[in-house]
């Protein structure tokens, strides 16, 4: 087999010198015929760096560990990729024949991976940057999972005396032990439709608020209540309660639902990422961290703050 | 490709049906057919890349945010079986370049047997994808968005990242089957003798394919199995 294979790699090469005098004048055709040898070359050396990328993987989490040190996330993604782009250039270049090929399809290569970067990188620019350009639009686009069974559920506006300003601080919570995350993140989403609820019950006892709060309150409720309805997920007793005694509300959820749904649906896919943005009232914020500063400001809080989320949408 | 036009004036209808194969009338020859559809199919996979570069982009994004959710989930997949997996469709893309070479140089049982090769690493990809990796992680609940149902998360933003994966391996996977089929239908047409060194179009174009899903492979590799 090995010598026949020899055989038909030298007419490879006399057929491959006959095409490229062709090719010169643009009606380059791909018939070279890639020897087994190279064949088999190729794939060695494809092996060989597939247990390169898990060997450099393995050996970055051996030293993060043996020498106690942070390894810092770009260097396991860089490494990753290195790898796979010398690979996929090999597959590209033998496998798939561009090195012999005519060159008007490596064009067509060489075009979509420049969508490709264009895509990525504009994405990356856009993610990493935002907080420095959009100040207040960069406090939603959080990390989030901590990794030590508390969480972040939102930032409130501290006035510090001293300096005289104003101060972002993070309301962090604990996790009870035996909750799963994914399941508390849930419960939490639960809370603050209780809290939407007791702020529009509120709002409605007090005239002057009544015209501003309640009706973008109700139709934030309205729109969880759509959600939830989308998602077939149980709502509290508290909101069906309350929704047996309006049924206005439920009727704009299903309104919502129809129209607008498929919005509100999608900003919620992430869970808990969204609620912190949209429901930064001063009862959102969590009983023990904040009750005596929720109540100082209580009042007028809300209304100020219901419009740059309304905004948001 | 039930009815391949013979060349009555230069060839014997005896002769196999690759050697009297003639080009489409719109194209000036054989060679000019082939350089046409390896254009097309070149352009269709700008578009697989296309389609894959979108989950990259969701991939980069979702790292870029919530990194302990992807640390601590990718904890829980087994990179040996991704490892595996990787060599069986590393060389099932040798035997597809080995197919097309077989072709060329008219080694019609060395065709058939990559051919075959090639399609049996791919139902091995599958039995490994879904008995070692989709089966026991449905049983576990590690499941996307609101399906989601494991208990030990230690991020509540795990879901999305059984949402990327479900569906990146997913639309792999579904790719591999597409791929699968095509080599059926390529070994039943080398049974009847329709590939050789003038006409190996379909040998060709389908090896194209099949290496595009080994390279979004190669990638996916790395970025699902082998991060920390």
């Amino acid at each position: 087999m090995a010598h026949a294979a020899s055989t038909t790699a030298t007419t490879a090469h006399d057929h491959a010198a006959h095409g490229s005098s062709h090719g010169a004048h643009g009606g380059g055709h791909g018939h070279h015929i890639v020897p087994r040898r190279v064949l088999l070359l190729v794939l060695g050396i494809l092996m060989f760096f597939t247990l390169a990328t898990v060997g450099a993987a393995l050996a970055e989490q051996w030293i993060a560990a043996t020498f106690n040190i942070v390894i810092p996330q770009w260097v396991n993604v860089a490494v990753a990729l290195s790898i796979a782009v010398v690979k996929s250039i090999v597959v590209a270049a033998f496998f798939m024949q561009l090195k012999y090929d005519n060159p008007v399809n490596s064009l067509v290569v060489v075009f979509t991976l420049f969508c490709f970067a264009f895509f990525l990188g504009f994405t990356m620019i856009d993610l990493g940057n935002r907080g420095i350009i959009y100040d207040y639009k960069g406090q939603h686009i959080t990390r989030g999972g901590t990794g030590n069974l508390t969480r972040t559920i939102g930032t409130r506006e501290v006035f510090n005396k001293e300096t005289n300003e104003k101060v972002n601080e993070k309301i962090v919570l604990t996790i009870p032990e035996g909750t799963s995350v994914v399941a508390f993140a849930r419960q939490q989403a639960d809370l603050k439709i209780d809290t939407i609820l007791s702020e529009a019950m509120t709002a409605g006892k007090r005239p002057l608020a009544r015209e501003l709060l309640t009706k973008t309150l109700q139709q934030r409720l309205a729109n969880v209540v759509a959600e939830r309805k989308v998602n077939d997920k149980p709502l509290s007793a508290g909101v069906e309660a309350y929704l047996h005694d309006n049924p206005a509300v439920l009727a704009m959820a299903h309104s919502g639902h129809h129209g607008g749904g498929s919005h509100a649906s999608n900003k919620n896919s992430a869970q808990t990422a969204r609620p912190v943005r949209t429901l930064k009232l001063p009862g959102a914020i969590d009983e023990h961290a904040g009750a005596e500063h929720g109540s100082e400001k209580g009042a007028g809080h809300g209304a100020g703050e219901s419009k740059p989320a309304a905004a948001g949408h | 490709m039930a009815t391949l036009p013979a060349d009555k004036d230069l060839l014997a209808a005896s002769a196999p049906p690759h050697e009297r194969y003639r080009a489409a009338e719109h194209f000036r020859d054989r060679d000019h057919e082939f350089d046409a559809v390896k254009l097309g199919v070149w352009l269709f996979l700008a578009t697989e890349v296309l389609l894959f570069s979108g989950l990259f982009v969701f991939y980069g994004i979702m790292r870029m945010l919530y990194p302990e959710a992807f640390i601590h989930g990718s904890s829980l997949l087994d990179w040996r079986i991704g490892l595996l997996n990787t060599i069986v469709l590393l060389y099932s893309s040798y035997t597809v370049a080995d197919s097309v070479r077989c072709a060329q140089t008219n080694d019609q049982a060395g065709l058939r047997r990559n051919i075959l090769i090639t399609f049996f690493c791919g139902l091995a990809f599958l039995i490994i994808k879904f008995g070692f990796e989709y089966g026991p992680k449905y049983a576990d609940g590690k499941l996307p968005g609101a399906f989601y149902s494991y208990p030990n998360a230690v991020s509540e933003y795990e879901p999305l990242w059984w949402g990327l994966y479900w569906g990146a391996t997913g639309i792999h996977a579904s790719h591999v089957i597409i791929g699968m089929g095509l080599f059926i239908w390529l070994y039943i047409r080398s049974l009847k003798g329709h590939f050789g060194p003038k006409h190996y179009n379909a040998v060709e174009g389908v090896g194209l394919y099949w290496h595009i899903v080994d390279i979004v492979w190669i990638f996916l590799f790395p970025l699902l199995y082998l991060i920390h």
